[in-house]
């Protein structure tokens, strides 16, 4: 019998018992009221949805039993006995209540409600005896839950032992090869030195290496030259740039705030928390610090400079929703979905907990009550968003309110004396006012930012619904993730100790977490392949005595990220080569012993940054506003604009290379292959720009046609071209057909760059 | 057995593992075929329609004046009968009658206003769902609603649920178009966003004031090279991209790259034409309506104009296999009459002749049968009348208003629920925006519970924890 004929079999034989067991005395005629007209009506409209059988039980009402309507749904007892005006039963049946009307797919008749208000007045009497099974997850069993492996302890062990121990470079190699050993597998061998460098710097820059960088590492035969080649590339500005972009999609960063098209407004200084961003991971700020900042910058005392305000830019930047119109529901949506996007991007980015699964009832797979949500977005509803925050100290900001305020005062005077024809003093006021306008200290950099706004708790909201409020939570931390009870966050909204008990080394999964998503940016997968999903329905680790290790390395290092991709970029395991045999493929295809390096196709960012590169047009400036258009731009593709509105060419290109949706937190992209985007590698001015710039600067070197092509290959593969390759070349150039030029054409030595811009091997990682 | 061996193609697919590729082997997988579809998981069961065609009557047009008349709102015009809770979330004053005159139409004597003459004589392939309700009497939510059944700007369009489901039918057209004329409707690209679903499943957005497909699909056409020069210049890039093959090793994710050059290059001749109404003869055109140059009008602040271009490119797109279009009335949100109810005059014959001549057109050719038709806006309006008014008009009214359908596997001249005799409320068969959702799903084949996309902790579908398939329209 197919599953799904189940629940209505289920009901049947729930239903007949009472039925077949009917009592032999004569009922009072309360009971045969309720026989004879209630249940029927009760099991035809109302049992659906609230009653045992039901899934989800709706409002966590049952009518299917004395207890149940007695207890009641999520907004109290059904029916209060003896007082039909006084039940919301008959509220709801009556259809008066738009919130409360039911049955929701049509309203009783009237003499199905007469029959309801007669029951309710009658006192209600009902013989279902049957106690009431709990609706709602019962409590949770907070030992039992701390003992699911995300919330366990760190725990990494020794390093094992392995069946070869010349491989292994360091503890990463030693609980990777032990796992293959277990499997019966070896790793394949090293990647060639050329494949290393240019793997090593589509990762770490997400650029190829330069001519320079090649030629001094091919030339350092020396012991030690691949540790000294990642120090250097690690001390790369472009280092910033490459994995700040990693963290903007978890921050779901964007350069505007957007409701719709017609409420519409760009935000000028977001660039300057993603600046924070790229200046941040290159100087290693801790990542402790680097949590704390964007949660609470604003509240730190120990800044000097103003990052603190910038770096709040997590939450400043988030979409703030706002009602479409003036009825009270569109309101209350509007502040319900602002809140969920801050409690959602904090806890999926820097603990990988969907506790916005918790809005409107208890996660249903992970330990977190509904009141831990609220407990959380009481935090945020505390904090306050500030659009043009100065970056200046309180002197600078009352010397220019100061000046501006003489300014003012001059130009009232100026124009009283005009009025009046005083001659002498228009003109001395005149000058007066010159000199005043003059040094009126320049206008402050601005940020978009927050601040405390108050230290209220707030309510549960009743299924989500915020107009609906429950009991009020008081503001503080995962209960799962406390190890000691918990204290109610007293000091303003909260942010401080919220980021405190993030970046806290005995909170585990804060480390876990990033230090998968380091792993997952230079393998290609995380060790946890959700990496914003720890929680059961996330996928376990496959390794997770070496995810510990890695962790515990953070936390011991001083929460140094460089510390960590040094770790994981000397390892043997990340210099493997790509290559596969037979057996291989078919014990584990997915490599996710890691027994070789997974091929990765370079995301947007990297693959139009690296053809700027070597056509020689990259813009090489750090930082600033965001660039409108990276189709006709020079600069990085990390400072074009990123929109939450589809407005532009810009816009499209990213999203059509798999760029993340910026309305919400990113924790890793899919990678699609569609044939728009090869029209773009065939037909766009971009593409071809770049390719006639690769053109011309080639015919600046003063080389043969087979040394320009040997250094071109350099340039753009960074390997020497293979005979076969230099005589399709040469084929292709000779092509008469290729002589032909007009305005508008494509030289031969265009299309041939094209050719090497477009083709799977510059964008795919070696 | 390693624990990660059972995991399906739909889970692989899901995770964001960068660089696996694995929609690109799906891709590969399918460019076998000949009409190579992007990801298609294929129907959950016999489709009764392979594509739909959404006329967005954005801006809430009054279910009162067109289809669902109410006699009593006549007779206590002015009034407000406590027999009826005629509040909304807005002020409103007494019931303003309908000035549009209704009849019968068809064999099924279907009541249909003045305002839609040319549609009326459709009355028996009409599906009228008279019960239709939703969350929120605003804009942004109610639209936000009907295309991506939430009121968050952070889901999947109807559209893209469809292309994700069952893929397209035509590899060198997008499978989810939308279409207006001279701007977006109201609130433009999130009503036809992907969101969290792969890009590819984005709605593209053609606007019938500027019919270029190099519009519609970025970089369509070479601006320096004929053919034949790109094709030897394809043809190196395939050589290079093969030696590179040869030397790495069998892999799928190269492999569908370069099977996909190959789609890219042929989509560049085949999709223009698509978009070409010079081929329509001179008859097609007059039955749509179409002049030499669109309409432009304005009523009631709001403008419209170009309508039947757009219908008949709908047309076009659909039967060459495009898997869901959507028409927006026309940009912003057109029928949202405050302000004098008559201004749904123009705005209907704006549309009318266009609408019957699309049904028309189908049924000609065939494909009305597996084509779902679909007209209606956001939310209706009120029996009310709106105290912002200076001639009567009508405020937003979410909590009954009427769609209609046709085509495509429901039953014709039907009518399904009712709203309350003033028309202020769905009171019989009441169907929320989600049910109607569940049940377009339905008919396309596709299980709207089982149509689902792990994102962000949890499996997410569009009728999210409601929708409910009509069962009784469907013939």
């Amino acid at each position: 019998m197919p599953k799904t004929h189940l629940p209505s079999l289920c009901l049947l034989l729930w239903m007949m018992p009472p039925l077949l067991a009917a009592p032999p005395k004569p009922e009072p005629e309360g009971i045969r009221f309720f026989e004879s007209q209630v249940r029927p009506l009760l099991v035809k409209r109302c049992y659906a949805c609230h009653s045992a059988n039901a899934d989800p039980v709706e409002g966590g009402l049952r009518l299917d039993t004395k207890a149940g309507w007695k207890k009641g749904g999520d907004t109290g007892p059904a029916l209060i006995p003896g007082k039909p005006k006084q039940s919301r039963l008959l509220t709801a049946v009556l259809y008066t209540d738009e919130d409360l009307a039911m049955p929701p797919d049509a309203a009783l008749s009237v003499v199905e409600v007469n029959i309801l208000r007669k029951w309710i007045a009658m006192g209600a009497p009902d013989p279902r005896s049957e106690t009431s099974r709990a609706t709602s997850t019962g409590p949770i069993d907070w030992s039992t839950a701390r003992e699911y492996w995300a919330f366990r302890p760190l725990a990494p062990g020794i390093s094992p032992r392995v069946s070869d121990t010349n491989w292994p470079k360091n503890p990463i190699d030693r609980f990777i090869l032990a796992r293959l050993d277990r499997e019966g597998l070896a790793p394949v061998g090293r990647a060639s030195r050329e494949k290393r460098l240019r793997r090593l710097s589509l990762d770490l820059l997400g650029l190829p290496p330069s001519l320079n960088l090649r030629q001094s590492f091919l030339a350092d035969q020396r012991p030690g030259s691949w540790s000294r080649l990642v120090d250097r590339v690690l001390a790369l500005p472009a280092y910033g740039e490459r994995w700040g972009r990693h963290w903007l999609d978890v921050a779901r960063y964007a350069d505007d705030q957007i409701k719709n098209e017609y409420y519409y407004r760009e935000l000028p200084n977001a660039w300057r928390y993603r600046d924070w961003v790229i200046r941040s991971l290159n100087a290693d700020l801790g990542y402790d610090r680097f949590i704390t900042y964007q949660l609470a910058g604003d509240l730190l005392d120990d800044v000097s400079n103003h990052d603190g305000r910038i770096s709040v830019g997590l939450l400043s930047l988030g979409l703030r929703y706002q009602a479409d119109g003036d009825t009270p529901d569109g309101i209350a949506i509007a502040r319900a979905e602002t809140l969920d996007d801050r409690v959602d991007t904090v806890t999926r980015g820097f603990l990988a907990l969907t506790v916005s699964c918790a809005r409107c009832h208890d996660h249903k797979f992970d330990p977190i009550p509904t009141a831990d949500y609220y407990s959380l977005a009481g935090i945020f509803d505390n904090t306050a968003y500030v659009d043009a925050a100065p970056l200046a100290t309180a002197t600078e900001i009352a010397a220019r309110k100061t000046s501006l305020a003489y300014v003012t005062a001059l130009e009232k005077k100026l124009a009283a004396a005009r009025k009046a024809g005083q001659q002498t003093q228009t003109s001395d006021l005149a000058t007066a006012l010159a000199i005043a306008r003059a040094t009126v200290p320049p206008i402050h950099p601005l940020a978009h930012s927050v601040r405390d706004s108050g230290s209220r708790d707030i309510p549960i909201a009743l299924r989500g619904n915020i107009r609906k409020p429950g009991p009020v939570v008081p503001r503080r931390f995962l209960e799962v993730l406390s190890r000691q009870p918990r204290q109610a966050y007293t000091t303003g909204s909260g942010r401080l100790e919220l980021a405190r008990a993030i970046a806290n080394p005995s909170n585990p999964l804060t480390a876990r977490v990033i230090v998968n998503r380091l792993w997952m940016h230079h393998f290609g997968r995380g060790l946890v392949v959700t990496a914003s999903n720890f929680g059961s329905l996330g996928s376990s680790p496959s390794h997770p005595r070496l995810l510990d290790w890695l962790a515990s390395r953070l936390i011991e290092s001083g929460w140094s990220l460089k510390q960590l991709h040094r770790d994981i970029l000397l390892s043997s395991t990340y210099q493997l080569s790509t290559a596969s045999t037979p057996s291989h493929l078919a014990r584990d295809g997915g490599n996710h012993l890691l027994w070789r390096m997974s091929r990765r196709r370079l995301d947007i960012e990297a693959w139009r940054d690296s053809m700027l590169a070597v056509s020689g047009t990259l813009d090489p400036r750090l930082g600033g506003p965001a660039a409108a258009d990276l189709l006709s731009s020079d600069r990085r593709t990390v400072y074009g604009a990123v929109r939450r509105d589809d407005k532009t060419g810009s816009d499209a290109l990213l999203k059509l290379f798999d760029f993340p949706n910026p309305r919400t937190s990113a924790g890793g992209r899919t990678t699609t292959t569609v044939p728009q985007q090869q029209l773009f590698a065939m037909n766009s001015p971009f593409v071809h720009r770049q390719a006639k710039t690769l053109a011309d600067r080639i015919h600046t070197w003063q080389l043969s046609r087979q040394q320009r092509l040997a250094r071109l290959f350099r340039l753009v593969y960074s390997r020497d071209p293979s005979a076969t390759e230099l005589r399709l070349a040469d084929e292709f150039l000779k092509d008469p057909a290729g002589a032909r030029t007009n305005v508008r054409s494509l030289s031969r030595w265009t299309q041939y760059c094209q050719v090497l811009l477009a083709s799977n091997e510059f964008l795919y990682v070696p | 057995m390693t624990p990660f061996a059972s995991l399906d193609r739909r889970t692989l697919l899901s995770r964001g593992t960068a660089g696996i590729g694995l929609l690109g082997l799906a891709g590969l997988l399918r460019s076998e075929s000949a009409h190579a579809s992007a990801l298609p998981l294929g129907p959950h069961f016999a489709p009764r329609a392979k594509r739909v065609i959404h006329l967005l009557m954005n801006g809430g047009p009054s279910h009162l004046d067109t289809f669902d008349p109410k006699p009593l709102i006549a007779k206590y015009e002015g009034q407000r009968p406590s027999t009826v809770d005629l509040r909304t979330q807005r002020k409103t004053t007494g019931l303003l009658k309908s000035p549009f005159r209704f009849s019968q139409h068809g064999d099924s004597g279907l009541w249909v206003s003045e305002l839609f003459p040319h549609v009326a004589r459709h009355a028996d392939k009409l599906c009228l769902l008279h019960s239709m309700y939703t969350d929120i009497p605003e804009h942004i939510s109610g639209l936000l609603m009907m295309n991506v059944g939430a009121n968050q700007p952070t889901r999947p369009s109807v559209g893209s649920w469809i292309s994700y489901g069952l893929g397209s039918e035509n590899q060198d057209l997008p499978a989810f178009v939308v279409i207006s004329h001279r701007g977006h409707p109201r609130p433009g690209p999130t009503g036809w966003a992907s969101s969290f679903l792969p890009a590819m499943h984005a709605g593209a957005f053609i606007d019938t004031h500027q019919l270029d497909p190099a519009l519609v699909i970025p970089d369509l056409r070479n601006p320096s090279l004929s053919r034949g020069d790109q094709r030897r210049q394809l043809d190196l890039l395939q050589q290079m991209n093969r030696l590179q093959l040869a030397r790495e090793g069998a892999d799928p994710t190269l492999q569908s790259r370069i099977a996909s050059f190959e789609l890219a290059f042929r989509m560049q001749f085949a999709a223009p034409e698509a978009f070409d109404l010079r081929q329509e003869s001179k008859a097609t055109l007059d039955l749509y309506g179409i002049g030499s140059e669109p309409t432009s009008g304005v009523a009631g602040g709001r403008k419209y104009g170009g309508f039947a271009e757009g219908a008949l490119v709908a047309r076009r797109l659909s039967e060459r296999g495009v898997r869901f279009v959507q028409l927006a009335f026309a940009p912003d949100i057109p029928w949202d009459d405050h302000t004098d109810i008559n201004d749904h005059r123009p705005k209907a014959f704006e549309c009318d002749q266009a609408i019957a001549a699309l049904l028309t057109d189908l049924e000609t050719q065939g494909l009305l049968d597996e084509t779902l038709v679909i007209w209606g806006g956001e939310f209706g309006r009120t029996p009310t009348t709106d105290v912002t008014a200076k001639k009567p008009g009508r405020d937003h009214n979410h909590f009954g208003f009427t769609v209609w359908m046709a085509g495509g596997g429901v039953r014709g001249g039907f009518r399904y629920g009712a709203t309350d005799d003033f028309g202020m409320r769905a009171v019989e068969n009441r169907t929320h925006v989600r049910d109607l959702h569940a049940t377009i799903l339905h008919l396309m084949g596709l299980d709207h519970q089982r149509l689902t996309f792990r994102h962000s902790g949890r499996d997410f579908r569009l009728t999210d924890v409601g929708g409910r398939v009509i069962k009784e329209i469907i013939a």
